[in-house]
């Protein structure tokens, strides 16, 4: 298969070149690089209207690029092959399925079109759904949509598996077992997975590399191991809280409450504090404060 | 070949589900509408006589078969509503578009078994149609009634595909643009005309419905390019 | 590829509906009535009378000028309006010495109209052939329809079934008469609302005509002389009061002819130029005159004879045809074609192009490409690409400006 021939010559599962995108006249973003190595899990992360959807619909060839392409093993993602569309797992945001059928009619439907297709994963979780077997996707709950979608998906058994939100509408227990559940499956069975998040909180359970937008760019992309070493929150305490609190490039970002501010930093104490004395800040203390990957996303792209 | 006979089989099953309650309670309906014609016939040739029925077909324009002047465009209309609107729904066409097949092929396959059923629709309601004209009538005025009704069916046709060629349009303001089109292309299939008149235009409507087949593809291409 | 093909074929589309709606649009608001007056000869003037309808109403004038009022009117066409003259005790006792007998006048007069629409239209295929000599005053519907194809037959509405005895026993009359079937034009007057009937006049295969009609059950068939190269159109039953002819024969090339009652004598109408196809005919006849109005889109032509088909007086006039006038030449100045589907010359359904004589269109066709180009550029595309969607606007103005924008050439790669 053509497929496996690209998953052997290269090392990325994806990889997005000079992306560059325009709304009209509305930038979204501009030579966006970036690539998922095969065998990892990526989350990308950003707030709402950073490009997170636009880039998952230009990954899926639903949206064309202003300029710039992204390459899915080493396939333009505007035309990908039904072989290599076969290797996708595709999670459409708000776990949109055809929600007209029931779960006997959807698994019937899909197991004709995947060869790879392996019902077991999609039983296991339909029996723990409390639905009757002739109920409509559609009348189902939000929760139990979203474990038909992700089913099939794991059912379908691709190489690459491109998530859009999937954690909206878990339950706080089940997004946990799940995601542990879903890093278990992609590591054992070598998957990649491109997913997307607005709830970041577990993410570092189950992600290796961490991909932070904002708007018109990226902030970060790491391995979120590195990262979470990396970035740190200093609280600092003023003396005079209404004095000026100077930036330079040491400061990735600022948030200041009257005394207190939060100095967000790849640096360490000593430069931050060798900073301070540069320009004659005067303060009361500074200590550095333990951060989740969650506080970490705040403290790079800001509260607002 | 295996793969592609089962995936097909896939796809089919899929709109299969979509449309089947649209498409049985439209080959109901127009079978009532053929067995009320078949009973007005009957009822008024026992009332007015046969020889003055026939006058009323050959010299005054009675069309015995009027009332099935839109079912055609109806059932095109329902059918493609049926079979596109879900796909739209939350743009659950992206799932379509992602199957494992070329995307212009997926569409024209969806496309194909609805024009595939719509036309089994219309050749029951056609057979039915005819095997009622020829117990009462001879060749004659069944032909021209025929043609008279002809156009509603190629009409029911194109309506079908410039249904799907509006659903599946991504942008507002083009859908409403696509449907004046629509209304000033389906409208020529349904001129209020005596019978028979539409003879001389019959190729050249077969020719536009054959033409109109394909035309979802341009909005199925513009979703896919995400046109907003 | 093929996205491409559906787009023009979108295009085309969009270019068909506009091409119908938008002409239609600018009629409906734009549209001037040409004012073409009604004309009669006047039997006591000895001269034609137009009537005019007008902004001031209507207007009665005879060729030299002279105006009338309705009584005027009316007392120079005591033909027409007996009735009215006779009521005001203003009709006179006799016109050029004959003494004036309402019953005879009434015998005298017709009237008969031809348009495009009547040989334009979708034809029967089935007729009723009454008993012509049934004894009875009236009428009567007979139970059977006939058909002329490869046989003459009949079949019995309440059976739908051929009636195999008549049906020989006609193929076999019209076989005599060396009948070449199947018929190709068959006419007659399918009611029981007339006075008498005399069947149908049947044109066979050959081109030759017949009458043909039942007498107490039996076949009457008559093959009719006519002059060699007649291409027989159409034919107009009638049924006069003074019982002289049958029928008009419309033709081709000849003219239009009547055909004597009794002796099938062809007597050809002297109106020169008639095209069955593009004219319409008026036909009014009384104890003095015929007269025979033909009408086209821009002239009006009026033949009156005497009862012995001798020309005694012409009239013709011309107006500007519908390119001519003022909303004509606005429309091609802006339209470079229509598309109607029906059209009043015709029954028949069909796509009716209409080029816009000159071109003073492609004015308007020259902005329309600019207007294109402009929005192109605003969008930064590549004009190049546009080449085919440009030539487009340019043969087809407006409607292709409208097939472009609605269904954009927007494609990548």
């Amino acid at each position: 298969m053509r497929g496996n021939h690209n998953q052997r010559k290269g090392m990325y599962a994806i990889e997005c070149k000079n992306l560059t995108h325009y709304y009209g006249k509305k930038l979204v973003y501009e030579n966006l690089n970036f690539t998922v190595e095969e065998g990892k899990i990526l989350g990308l992360l950003g707030k709402n209207g950073a490009g997170k959807s636009t880039t998952i619909n230009i990954l899926n060839g639903f949206l064309h690029p202003t300029a710039g392409e992204c390459l899915i093993y080493g396939e333009n993602s505007q035309h990908l092959t039904p072989a290599t569309k076969e290797r996708i797992g595709f999670l459409i945001e708000g776990h949109i399925q055809y929600s007209f059928m029931n779960i006997h009619q959807i698994e019937k439907f899909y197991s004709g079109i995947y060869s790879r297709w392996n019902s077991e994963p999609y039983w296991e979780l339909m029996s723990k759904l409390k639905v009757t077997p002739r109920q409509k996707i559609s009348s189902m709950s939000c929760g139990q949509r979203s474990q038909v979608a992700l089913g099939l998906i794991l059912a379908q058994d691709p190489d690459l598996l491109i998530l859009d939100d999937f954690s909206m509408g878990l339950d706080p227990g089940y997004r946990r077992l799940f995601i542990d559940y879903l890093r278990d499956y992609a590591k054992t069975n070598q998957k990649t997975i491109f997913l997307t998040s607005h709830i970041i909180q577990d993410m570092e359970r189950l992600i290796d590399d961490v991909l932070i937008m904002d708007y018109n760019r990226i902030l970060t992309q790491q391995p979120v191991n590195e990262f979470m070493k990396r970035f740190k929150q200093f609280v600092i305490r003023l003396k005079n809280p209404n004095a000026d609190f100077p930036k330079n490039s040491l400061s990735l970002n600022i948030e200041r409450t009257k005394d207190r501010v939060e100095f967000y930093t790849y640096g360490t104490l000593e430069e931050l504090k060798q900073f301070l004395s540069e320009h004659a800040v005067e303060y009361v203390s500074v200590e550095q404060q333990p951060l989740t990957l969650e506080d970490a996303f705040i403290g790079l792209t800001g509260k607002y | 070949m295996q793969i592609d006979y089962t995936m097909w089989k896939a796809i089919i099953y899929k709109e299969w589900i979509k449309i089947r309650w649209t498409a049985a309670i439209f080959l109901g309906l127009g079978i009532l509408v053929l067995i009320n014609i078949l009973l007005r016939i009957r009822h008024d040739i026992l009332f007015v006589d046969a020889t003055n029925y026939w006058y009323n077909v050959l010299f005054r324009g009675y069309n015995y078969a009027s009332m099935l002047k839109f079912l055609p465009f109806l059932a095109g209309l329902g059918i493609s509503a049926a079979q596109y609107f879900p796909e739209t729904v939350n743009r659950r066409i992206k799932l379509t578009f992602h199957l494992p097949v070329k995307e212009s092929r997926v569409l024209m396959g969806m496309h194909l078994f609805g024009t595939g059923s719509l036309l089994l629709i219309y050749a029951v309601w056609l057979i039915l149609f005819v095997i009622i004209s020829a117990i009462y009538f001879p060749p004659e005025i069944m032909q021209s009634t025929l043609i008279t009704i002809i156009p509603w069916f190629m009409g029911g046709l194109a309506t079908y595909f410039m249904a799907a060629l509006i659903l599946l349009e991504p942008v507002w303001l083009f859908r409403v643009l696509y449907a004046l089109v629509a209304y000033g292309f389906i409208t020529m299939f349904y001129q209020r005309a005596g019978l028979a008149a539409y003879l001389p235009a019959l190729p050249e409507l077969a020719v536009l419905t054959v033409l109109s087949s394909i035309v979802v593809l341009f909005s199925g291409y513009r979703f896919r390019k995400g046109e907003m | 590829m093929m996205v491409k093909i559906s787009r023009y074929i979108l295009v085309f589309i969009g270019i068909l509906a506009a091409s119908v709606a938008l002409p239609e649009l600018y009629w409906t608001i734009f549209e001037q009535v040409p004012g073409t007056p009604n004309v009669y000869y006047s039997c006591t003037l000895n001269d034609f009378i137009m009537l005019r309808p007008g902004d001031n109403g209507v207007t009665r004038q005879d060729t030299k000028g002279n105006t009338y009022t309705l009584d005027e009117f009316e007392q120079h066409l005591p033909m027409m309006f007996f009735r009215q003259l006779m009521t005001d005790g203003t009709m006179p006792d006799s016109i050029h010495g004959v003494e004036m007998d309402p019953t005879a006048i009434n015998k005298a007069r017709s009237y008969f109209r031809y348009t495009t629409k009547d040989m334009l239209s979708p034809r029967p295929k089935l007729w009723p052939m009454f008993e012509s000599e049934s004894g009875r005053v009236n009428l009567a519907m007979p139970d059977d329809y006939f058909r002329i194809t490869r046989k003459m037959e009949f079949i019995d509405a309440a059976t739908n079934e051929v009636n195999r005895g008549k049906s020989e026993k006609f193929t076999r009359a019209l076989e005599e008469q060396d009948f070449l079937f199947p018929a190709r034009l068959i006419a007659g007057i399918p009611t029981t609302r007339k006075s008498c009937d005399e069947g149908y006049f049947v044109k066979d295969s050959r081109g030759d005509l017949f009458h043909v009609k039942m007498i107490k059950g039996e076949p009457y068939v008559a093959r009719i002389d006519i002059p060699d190269p007649m291409d027989i159109l159409h034919i107009e039953c009638v049924d006069l009061r003074s019982k002289e002819y049958y029928c008009y024969l419309f033709t081709r090339h000849s003219g239009v002819f009547v055909v004597m009652e009794g002796v099938y004598h062809l007597q050809r109408i002297p109106l020169e130029g008639f095209n069955p196809f593009e004219h319409e005919l008026k036909i009014n006849c009384d104890m003095f005159n015929k007269t025979f109005a033909m009408e086209g889109e821009d002239f009006l032509k009026v033949v009156a004879v005497d009862d012995m088909y001798e020309v005694v007086d012409t009239y013709e006039e011309t107006w500007d045809g519908i390119f001519k006038r003022p909303d004509g030449k606005m429309f091609a100045s802006i339209f470079p074609f229509e598309l109607e589907l029906r059209i009043a010359k015709t029954g028949y359904v069909d796509f009716y192009f209409t080029r816009s004589p000159g071109f003073a269109w492609l004015i308007v066709n020259l902005i329309f490409v600019g207007l294109a180009v402009w929005l192109i550029l605003r969008r930064r595309g590549n004009l190049m690409k546009n080449i085919p969607d440009l030539l487009i606007v340019l043969v087809t103005g407006v409607f292709g400006f409208i097939g472009t924008q609605i269904f954009p050439n927007k494609f990548y790669d």
